[in-house]
C-alpha cells in the first residue's frame, strides 16, 4: 500500500506539473468555449448565406393551379417545357427540377445535376405537402384564412405522477454532458496511462523499479495517480468555468450599459420568458444533485479504473505507440458503443430495456448510467450497477496485472494476441 | 559457510522452449567483489532478475543471510541494469528521491543521501536539470547513484563499465573498492572477461545456462597454470628438449622472441641452464592465463 502510494503521488505530481498540463488546464474551459462557440457560428452563419435555389416545377396538369409560395431556401417558378428546364438544370441556371407531369400529386420526381442533399429533399417534401393539404382545403370550400387558423401549436406541459415537471430536456441535456465527459476523460487519460507504461518499459526504468515494488503496485500506482490527475483536471474547468462566467458578468456589468438599459432588459425578459425561465428553474429544483454527483464520481473513476487497466495492459504488451492500434480498437469499441447507446435509446426511452441493459453492463454502464441517472433511476439500481462495474474492474485489473507483469520484461518481441494469452496462462 | 551472504543453490528458470538457468548454484561470500562471467545469453541477467525478484525462480532457492529471499530484502539490495533508463523529462534530484523512497528510505534520508552523493559524483550543480539536459556521462553517473542511493548490503552492478569514459571508469573503479571497504558485497556481472580480473576476488562462470566454473579467482588462475611458463630470449632457441611441450611462439613488444611452454619430466634450472647456453634470457616467469583463456578452455571442455 506504502509502495502504491508513493508511486500515486509520484505520478501525480509529475503530471500536474507538467506545463502542457497547466496549459490544458487554464486553457480547457476558453477552447472548450471557442469550440462550441465556432461550431455554433458555423452553423449559424450557414443557415443564414446559404443562396435560395432555383427550383423550376414541371406541372402541365396545372395540378398546382399555378401558386406556390417562394421560401427563403427555394425560389419557385412554372416552367413551360420540360426540356428547357431540364437544360436549365445541366447549364447551372436552375438546381432542381420538380416533375409532376403524374395526375396524381402522391409522387413527383425531382431532377437535379448533383444529388439532392438530405435537408433539401426533406424542405421540399413539406413545401409541396404544404401546398397540396391548402389546395384541397380550399378546394374544398375554406379559405387561406380559416386554414391558417386551424393550424396550431399545442404546448405539452409534462408532469410526473408526484405532480413534479418532468424536465425531460434539462435531464437529457445534464445526463448526456455528465456521459460525454466520461467518455472523454477516459479516452484522453487511458491513452495517457498506456503511453505512460510504454515509455517506461522502453527507456527500461521499470526493471528498477520492478527490482522495488511489485508489477501490480505500480500499475495501481499508475492508474490511481493518472486518474486523480483527471478528476483534478475536471474540477479545476469546473472551477474555472465558474470563475470566467463570473468575471465576464462582472466585466459586462461594469460596462457601458447603465441601470435603465438592465432594468429595461429585465422587464423585457420578464414578460417574454417568464414562462420558459421558471420551467427551466423549476425543472432544476426536480433534479437529486446529490444521487448526480455521487453517481458521476462513482461511474467516472469506475469506468476509468476498468478501461485503464486494459489501456495499461496494451501498453505494457507493445514496444511503441505505433503498435498500439490494434489492440486499442477492440478495447474502445464497448466505449463507443456505450455513447451510441446514450444517444440514440436513451434520448428515446431511458427505460428502455436496451438502456437498462447496457447500463449494468460494466463496460457500457459508465456511460449509459449516467444518462439515465436524470431520470429517476433508483439508488438501488444505480448502486447495483456501480457494484457490478467496480467488481468487474477487479477481475479484469487482475487478468491485466498478469499482461503487464510479464509484457513490461519482454522486450523486442511483436505484440499479439497469442503471445497476450499465452502470458495471461502463465504462472508466477 | 558463515559468512556467506548470498546462497543460490539448484536456481532454474524456464522460458517457453528454452532453459535460461539450469541448477545454477553459488554461494557468495560477505565483503568481496563477486564476478559473474559468461558470455550474452548465458543466463547472468536471468540469474539477476531473479535475485532482485524481479521474476521467479522455477526451481531452487535463494537465500540472504541465511534466509528465504521476500520482499523485506528490496532495501538490502542496489541494482544497476545493463540496459540503463531514467525518466528524461524529470529533474535529477526528484528522480532520485522517488527512487530511494521505494527502496524504503524516508524523504529525510532519502534527501541527505541524494546530495552526499551528487557532491561525491560532481554533480551537485545539475541537480534541478532535466535528465535529458545531461550529458550521456553524467547520466550514467545518475544511474549509478540510483543504484547505491540507499546504501545497500549487496550490489548489482550489470556491466558497469560500458557507456563509461576512462577518467570515470576511474571514478567508478574507485566508489567500488570504497564501498568494499565499507562493507558492501558486490556482484559484477559481464561478458567482457577481462575487466573483472583486477576487480574480483571470486568469480563464477556461466554458459549455455549452467554453472561451469566458480571460486576465487586467485586460485582459479593457479589451478590452471600449472607448469606453464614464459620465456623470452633474445635469439631464437631450439626448442627440442624432451619433456618441455611448446604451445606457442612470437615475437613480444619488446623484439623478444618469446614461448608458452609446459616444463613437465625436468627441473627449472635444467631447463634453463639448457636455453642459456644457446642465448642471452630476457625473462622467465610462471604463465598466469588470463580469464578469456580459461573460459575458452571450459567451454571447449564441455562442448
Amino acid at each position: 500500500m506504502h509502495n502504491i502510494l508513493l508511486i500515486l503521488k509520484h505520478e501525480y505530481l509529475t503530471r500536474v506539473s507538467k506545463k502542457s498540463f497547466i496549459i490544458m488546464t487554464l486553457l480547457g474551459p476558453v477552447l472548450i468555449g471557442l469550440f462550441y462557440g465556432s461550431i455554433a457560428a458555423i452553423s449559424y452563419s450557414q443557415l443564414n448565406q446559404s443562396e435560395s435555389k432555383r427550383v423550376a416545377i414541371y406541372d402541365p396538369a396545372n395540378a398546382l393551379k399555378g401558386q406556390i409560395t417562394s421560401s427563403e431556401d427555394f425560389e419557385f417558378y412554372f416552367a413551360k417545357e420540360n426540356s428547357s428546364a431540364l437544360k436549365d438544370v445541366d447549364e447551372g441556371k436552375t438546381d432542381f427540377l420538380i416533375d409532376i407531369s403524374e395526375s396524381s400529386m402522391d409522387s413527383m420526381t425531382v431532377t437535379a445535376k448533383s444529388s439532392l442533399s438530405l435537408t433539401d429533399k426533406q424542405e421540399l417534401r413539406e413545401i409541396l405537402s404544404n401546398q397540396y393539404f391548402n389546395h384541397e382545403l380550399s378546394n374544398r370550400g375554406l379559405s387561406i384564412g380559416m386554414i391558417d387558423s386551424l393550424k396550431h401549436k399545442i404546448v405539452i406541459s409534462d408532469q410526473l405522477l408526484n405532480g413534479q415537471n418532468s424536465a425531460t430536456e434539462i435531464k437529457s441535456g445534464i445526463g448526456y454532458i455528465g456521459a460525454f465527459i466520461i467518455y472523454l476523460f477516459i479516452f484522453m487519460y487511458g491513452v495517457m496511462i498506456m503511453r505512460g507504461v510504454t515509455e517506461e518499459k522502453n527507456n527500461r526504468i521499470v526493471e528498477i523499479i520492478v527490482s522495488a515494488v511489485k508489477p501490480f503496485q505500480l500499475m495501481m500506482g499508475k492508474i490511481l495517480g493518472v486518474a486523480l490527475v483527471g478528476l483534478t483536471q475536471f474540477v479545476a474547468w469546473i472551477v474555472l468555468s465558474g470563475l470566467l462566467l463570473t468575471v465576464l458578468g462582472v466585466a459586462f456589468g461594469a460596462s457601458a450599459i447603465d441601470q435603465n438599459s438592465i432594468q429595461e432588459a429585465q422587464s423585457q425578459m420578464s414578460k417574454v420568458d417568464t414562462g420558459a425561465m421558471g420551467q427551466i428553474m423549476a425543472q432544476l429544483q426536480s433534479l437529486d444533485f446529490t444521487k448526480l454527483m455521487v453517481g458521476f464520481v462513482l461511474f467516472f473513476f469506475g469506468g476509468f479504473l476498468l478501461y485503464s487497466s486494459l489501456f495499461a495492459a496494451i501498453g505494457s504488451a507493445v514496444d511503441s505507440d505505433t503498435e498500439t492500434q490494434q489492440f486499442m480498437f477492440p478495447v474502445s469499441m464497448p466505449l463507443i458503443f456505450g455513447l451510441v447507446i446514450a444517444q440514440i435509446a436513451v434520448i428515446k426511452d431511458p427505460n428502455s430495456s436496451l438502456a437498462v441493459w447496457s447500463s449494468m453492463i460494466p463496460f457500457t454502464s459508465p456511460v449509459v448510467m449516467m444518462v439515465r441517472l436524470p431520470f429517476d433511476v433508483s439508488w438501488t439500481e444505480m448502486l447495483t450497477s456501480a457494484v457490478i462495474l467496480y467488481g468487474s474492474f477487479i477481475v479484469v485489473v487482475w487478468f491485466a496485472a498478469k499482461i503487464y507483469r510479464i509484457g513490461i520484461l519482454s522486450y523486442g518481441q511483436k505484440a499479439s494476441y497469442k503471445q497476450m494469452f499465452k502470458w495471461l496462462m502463465m504462472k508466477d | 559457510m558463515n559468512n556467506t551472504i548470498l546462497s543460490i543453490q539448484g536456481v532454474s528458470k524456464f522460458y517457453t522452449g528454452k532453459t535460461a538457468l539450469d541448477k545454477v548454484s553459488l554461494e557468495i561470500p560477505k565483503g568481496c567483489i563477486y564476478g559473474l562471467l559468461g558470455p550474452n545469453g548465458a543466463g547472468k541477467t536471468s540469474l539477476i532478475r531473479i535475485i532482485n525478484q524481479i521474476t521467479q525462480a522455477d526451481e531452487g532457492d535463494v537465500l540472504i543471510n541465511g534466509e528465504k529471499l521476500n520482499s523485506s530484502h528490496i532495501k538490502n539490495i542496489g541494482y544497476l541494469p545493463e540496459e540503463r533508463g531514467l525518466y528524461k523529462k524529470i529533474k535529477v534530484i526528484s528522480q532520485l528521491l522517488y527512487f530511494a523512497e521505494l527502496r524504503g528510505l524516508s524523504r529525510r534520508d532519502a534527501m541527505d543521501k541524494a546530495n552526499y552523493w551528487l557532491k561525491k559524483m560532481n554533480l551537485y550543480d545539475v541537480r534541478n536539470k532535466k535528465i535529458e539536459e545531461l550529458s550521456k556521462g553524467m547520466q550514467q553517473k545518475i544511474q549509478f547513484i540510483v543504484a547505491v542511493i540507499h546504501s545497500p548490503e549487496i550490489l548489482i552492478l550489470d556491466e558497469p563499465f560500458s557507456g563509461f569514459d576512462p577518467v570515470n571508469a576511474e571514478l567508478l573503479t574507485e566508489i567500488i573498492l570504497e564501498l568494499k571497504a565499507a562493507g558492501a558485497t558486490i556482484i559484477f556481472s559481464t561478458h567482457r572477461m577481462e575487466s573483472v580480473e583486477k576487480l574480483c576476488d571470486y568469480m563464477a562462470m556461466l554458459n549455455l545456462s549452467q554453472k561451469v566454473l566458480d571460486g576465487k579467482v586467485s586460485e582459479i588462475k593457479k589451478q590452471f597454470a600449472t607448469g606453464t611458463f614464459e620465456i623470452s630470449t633474445v635469439k631464437p632457441i631450439k626448442l627440442d628438449i624432451e619433456g618441455v611441450e611448446c604451445m606457442a611462439e612470437t615475437i613480444n613488444d619488446e623484439g623478444s622472441n618469446q614461448y608458452t611452454l609446459k616444463i613437465n619430466g625436468m627441473g627449472h634450472n635444467t631447463f634453463l641452464m639448457q636455453v642459456m647456453a644457446q642465448t642471452e634470457l630476457v625473462s622467465f616467469n610462471p604463465y598466469l592465463p588470463s580469464i578469456l583463456d580459461i573460459f575458452i578452455q571450459k567451454a571447449n571442455a564441455k562442448n
